[in-house]
C-alpha cells in the first residue's frame, strides 16, 4: 500500500468536496439567519416559550451523501492505478477527516445557541436524540465524541451503500430506495401512535436506545463505533473484490 | 536471439456476461520490452481480456501473474507497475485535464511530468479545459498523455487512437515509437486501425469469439499466409492438402488465402501474392467461409 497514493487521493476528494461543504454550510447560516429574524420581527419567538435549538447536526449526513457517492470516485482512484485497499483508505481518511470538522462544528453551534439562548433568557428545552440526549450534557468532549462516532457511522454506511450499488447495479438501487421509503411510510406513523399509546411498541424503542448506551453519552459513542467498524468491515469486504463497472 | 522475460502471463482465462463468453480459456504470455498489438472485432473479448490483465474485473476461471505473482493475491505489484487507459472514460468531467495530470504524479511512479508537459504541446491539449469540454478525440489524446508520460512498465492502452484524425494517429504512432526507443518497456496496444498501425508491433494477438486465434511476431504471421488465384479449377486443384483460411470466387476466378510455406516455384495459371496484415485479420476472424460475387 503505498501511502503517497492514499495522501494524493485525500487532497484530491477533500478538495472538491471541501466547495460542497461550505455551500452547504453557507445555505444553511442563510436559512438559520432568515428564519431567526422572520420569528424575531413576528414575536414567534419570545422569552416566555421557545428557545433556539440544534439543527447542524444535520451534518452528519453530509459524509452519508458524500460516500454513498461512490462510483465516480471508484473508477477515477482504479484508473490512477490504485489498488481496491488504497481507495478504501483514501474514502475513509476524508471520510474520517471531515467527521472531526462536523463534529467541531457540532461544539461550537452548542457553544453559541447556549450562549444566544441565556443572553436572550430564552430556555433550552429541546435534544433532538431522544434516547442519547448528547446535548444534555455540558461535556462538550463527549457531545464531539458523540458526533465523531455518529458521522464516521454515516461515512462507513455511506460506503458500504455506494459500494452495493455500484456492484449490483441500478435496479438494486431503486429497490433498496423502494423498500426503505415504504418502511419508514410505516415505521413512522407507528412510531407516532405508539409513543401516545405508551404501548409495548414504545418499550421496545426504549430499550433499543437503552442498549445503545441509552443516556449515557460515552457509552453510546462506543457503541456507535463497533457500528462503524462492522459498517467499514463490510464495505472493505465488498470493496476487496468489487468489479469495475 | 536472446529471449526476453515474461513479466505479465494469463493462463486459462475465461469469462461469461451471462450466456454471452467474452473470453473462452485465454493463455497468453507477454515479454518485456515489447510492443504488442491486440486486434479482434467488436465484442471478440479485447477489452474484457484488457480489464482481466489489469485487475479492473475479474476472471471467471483462469489467472493472471505480473512479475511471477497472481494479480489477486497482490494486487499492489499490478497496480504499481501497469498503467491501464481503458477506452471507456473514467474521469469526472467537472476537473480540469491540468488536475488529472498534477493527480497522476502521485499515482505513476515512473510518472514524468516534462514529458507530459511535451505531449500536451505536441498534441495541442488545452490544460486548462474541463475533461467533459473536450471532444471524444481530445479525450483520447488526454489518455494517450496520460499512458505514455506514466512510463509504467507495463502500459495498456485500449483504442488509443478511437476519434482520432489521421495527423494525431501519425503524431500518436510517432511518439509510441520514440518514447518505446529511448524507455523500452512493455506496451499492448488494441486497435481497430491494423493496417496503418501494424509495422508498431513486435507481436499481434487476434481474438476471435472469446478465444486467441493467434498469437505471434508480426513478420512471422504474415510470411506464412499467402494469395493464389487463378481459374477455379486450377485454385481447387491446388487447394488439396492446404490450410485454407478463405476464399472467394469473382467471375469465375478463385481466390484463396493459405496458411503456410508459399511456394518458390511458380505454377502454371496461378498467381501468388502476400497478405497484410489486414487483409490476414479479415479473412480469420471473417464469419464467412467462402465469398461468391
Amino acid at each position: 500500500m503505498k501511502m503517497n497514493k492514499i495522501l494524493s487521493n485525500f487532497k484530491f476528494r477533500m478538495g472538491y468536496q471541501r466547495n460542497w461543504f461550505l455551500w452547504n454550510l453557507a445555505i444553511y447560516f442563510t436559512i438559520i439567519l432568515v428564519v431567526f429574524y422572520a420569528l424575531i420581527q413576528t414575536g414567534l419567538i419570545n422569552k416566555s416559550e421557545g428557545s433556539l435549538v440544534y439543527r447542524i447536526w444535520l451534518l452528519v449526513f453530509f459524509q452519508f451523501a458524500m460516500s454513498v457517492r461512490f462510483k465516480e470516485d471508484f473508477d477515477f482512484f482504479l484508473a490512477f492505478s490504485n489498488t481496491r485497499k488504497e481507495i478504501f483508505y483514501s474514502f475513509a481518511t476524508v471520510g474520517v477527516t471531515y467527521s472531526v470538522l462536523i463534529s467541531g462544528i457540532i461544539v461550537l453551534e452548542k457553544i453559541v445557541i447556549d450562549f444566544l439562548n441565556g443572553w436572550l433568557g430564552f430556555q433550552n428545552v429541546v435534544d433532538p436524540f431522544h434516547f442519547f440526549a448528547p446535548y444534555a450534557s455540558d461535556n462538550l468532549f463527549l457531545l464531539f465524541l458523540f458526533f465523531l462516532m455518529l458521522s464516521i457511522l454515516t461515512t462507513f454506511l455511506g460506503l458500504l451503500l455506494g459500494s452495493l450499488f455500484y456492484r449490483f447495479g441500478k435496479l438494486f438501487r431503486l429497490i433498496f430506495w423502494v423498500v426503505i421509503f415504504f418502511i419508514s411510510a410505516i415505521y413512522l406513523p407507528l412510531l407516532m401512535w405508539s409513543y401516545y399509546q405508551e404501548n409495548r411498541l414504545t418499550a421496545v424503542f426504549s430499550n433499543m436506545g437503552e442498549f445503545l448506551g441509552g443516556f449515557n453519552v460515552l457509552a453510546s459513542s462506543g457503541y456507535l463505533l463497533l457500528i462503524a467498524i462492522v459498517l467499514g468491515a463490510a464495505a472493505f469486504l465488498n470493496m476487496r473484490r468489487l468489479p469495475q463497472k | 536471439m536472446m529471449s526476453q522475460a515474461t513479466i505479465l502471463e494469463a493462463t486459462q482465462l475465461s469469462k461469461a456476461y451471462g450466456s454471452i463468453v467474452a473470453l473462452d480459456e485465454a493463455t497468453l504470455r507477454f515479454e518485456e520490452n515489447k510492443i504488442y498489438g491486440l486486434f479482434g472485432r467488436n465484442g471478440a473479448g479485447k477489452t474484457t481480456l484488457l480489464d482481466i490483465l489489469s485487475a479492473r474485473i475479474f476472471a471467471d476461471s483462469g489467472y493472471v501473474r505480473c512479475f511471477g505473482k497472481d494479480i489477486l493475491t497482490n494486487p499492489e505489484n499490478i497496480s504499481q507497475h501497469c498503467c491501464y487507459m481503458p477506452e471507456k472514460h473514467y474521469f469526472p468531467g467537472r476537473f480540469k485535464v491540468q488536475t488529472f495530470l498534477a493527480h497522476a504524479s502521485a499515482s505513476f511512479p515512473h510518472y514524468d511530468e516534462q514529458y507530459a508537459a511535451k505531449l500536451c504541446q505536441t498534441f495541442n491539449l488545452n490544460v486548462e479545459q474541463k475533461y467533459e469540454q473536450l471532444s471524444r478525440g481530445y479525450q483520447s489524446i488526454f489518455r494517450i498523455v496520460l499512458g505514455l508520460a506514466a512510463r509504467a512498465p507495463i502500459t495498456i492502452l485500449d483504442e488509443p487512437v478511437l476519434g482520432l484524425d489521421a495527423v494525431a494517429r501519425d503524431k500518436f504512432y510517432g511518439e509510441l515509437i520514440e518514447t518505446f526507443t529511448q524507455n523500452p518497456r512493455l506496451f499492448i496496444v488494441s486497435t481497430h486501425y491494423i493496417e496503418e498501425s501494424a509495422d508498431l508491433f513486435n507481436e499481434a494477438i487476434i481474438l476471435k469469439n472469446g478465444k486467441i486465434i493467434r498469437q505471434g511476431s508480426v513478420d512471422e504471421m504474415v510470411a506464412n499466409v499467402f494469395y493464389v488465384s487463378g481459374k477455379t479449377t486450377q485454385v481447387d486443384t491446388f487447394l488439396t492438402n492446404q490450410t485454407v483460411i478463405g476464399q472467394q470466387v469473382v467471375n469465375g476466378l478463385k481466390t484463396a488465402v493459405i496458411e503456410g510455406p508459399r511456394p518458390q516455384q511458380s505454377v502454371q495459371g496461378l498467381n501468388f501474392s502476400a497478405l497484410t496484415m489486414q487483409n490476414l485479420f479479415i479473412h480469420l476472424t471473417s464469419d464467412e467461409e467462402t465469398r461468391e460475387q
